[in-house]
């Protein structure tokens, strides 16, 4: 095993990673060579054992519950204010959607209505005109017996 | 609770940012988030895992925003300015936190350069590294606290550990 070889299988022997024959090699060669054994022992003390004493440590706020009681409290009251419930939204919009189908349903049924027959339209005419003046029932007899005729 | 948790908080965030008017900050949001969800805590777990959660959470999303913010600092100067700022501001990154190895360090300050370096890591890396390191908890702690799967966790405290190693090797002779 060479020493540049041995480094790098650290991490893999911090973690237990390392197969029992590797490791039984490793070890091995720990016992003889200085430097690796240096290596390993080092680097182990400083990852397995940090010295967090030795970190700045910061002093909480003594007054840092007064402030978030106080800034809660503004949040919720803000929230309070705006009357914005959700189901007045929905409400609204499903309003808003009923009216614009009615009015598209209505404005189509009107544009494209089918235009009625000609001859329908005459004979109608015909049977308001005859209403108007006496005999109605002869007069649309006559009539229809007329138009029969043309058709024939 | 703040009388129990207060100091812990405060002290992960200063792990987390190293800076300690943002950490004052950051606490101070954790714990109104706290306050203002008292109501809803359903008892699933403990106090002290549901406020950690809470923490962990705000200082990764604090920190994440604070990356894209250097980033896009650098999207209003053009691309030769921006590579040189930011080769600039790693340089002195480097000249002032990581001093050279030959000069001497007092032992003290040996934890100080380690977090340091630590917080040199990538977010995703630096994050289960400290609470493992500095809150002493184990990869089933963490992948809880994260939402993230063991595997994930031990892959992640692997890959940190191995970035770690390599920049703590110059500096070995003064541990």
């Amino acid at each position: 095993m060479n020493n540049a070889h041995v480094k790098n299988f650290f991490p893999a022997w911090l973690d237990g990673k390392l197969s029992a024959d590797r490791e039984k090699k490793l070890e091995r060669h720990l016992e003889s060579c200085k430097e690796c054994r240096d290596y390993y022992q080092k680097m182990s003390d400083v990852l397995k054992s940090p010295q967090v004493s030795r970190l700045k440590t910061l002093e909480p706020d003594p007054y840092l519950p007064t402030r978030v009681k106080a800034l809660a409290e503004q949040v919720k009251n803000k929230k309070q204010i705006t009357f914005d419930p959700q189901w007045l939204r929905v409400a609204l919009y499903s309003l808003l959607i009923a009216f614009a189908l009615s009015l598209g349903g209505f404005m189509g049924y009107h544009i494209f209505q089918p235009q009625p027959d000609e001859n329908d339209l005459r004979i109608t005419q015909a049977y308001y005109q005859a209403f108007a003046s006496g005999s109605v029932v002869d007069r649309f007899e006559n009539y229809l017996q007329q138009q029969q005729e043309d058709a024939q | 609770m703040y009388q129990t948790y207060g100091a812990r908080i405060l002290n992960l965030a200063f792990r987390f940012t190293g800076n300690e008017e943002i950490a004052r900050d950051l606490t101070q949001d954790v714990f109104v988030k706290v306050y203002q969800n008292l109501e809803n805590f359903k008892h699933k777990s403990q106090y002290y895992t549901w406020i950690y959660r809470i923490a962990t959470n705000h200082f990764i999303n604090y920190l994440k925003k604070e990356g894209r913010r250097r980033w896009y600092r650098l999207l209003d100067v053009n691309i030769e300015d921006a590579v040189r700022l930011d080769q600039d501001s790693m340089a002195y990154r480097e000249k002032n936190i990581f001093p050279s190895p030959e000069n001497h360090i007092e032992k003290k300050e040996l934890e100080n350069l380690v977090l340091r370096m630590i917080h040199s890591l990538p977010l995703k890396y630096r994050t289960p590294l400290i609470l493992q390191r500095y809150e002493g908890m184990n990869s089933r702690e963490i992948s809880g606290m994260l939402s993230l799967p063991v595997s994930t966790v031990e892959t992640r405290l692997h890959r940190a550990k191995k970035i770690l190693i390599k920049k703590l090797e110059p500096w070995l002779k003064h541990f």
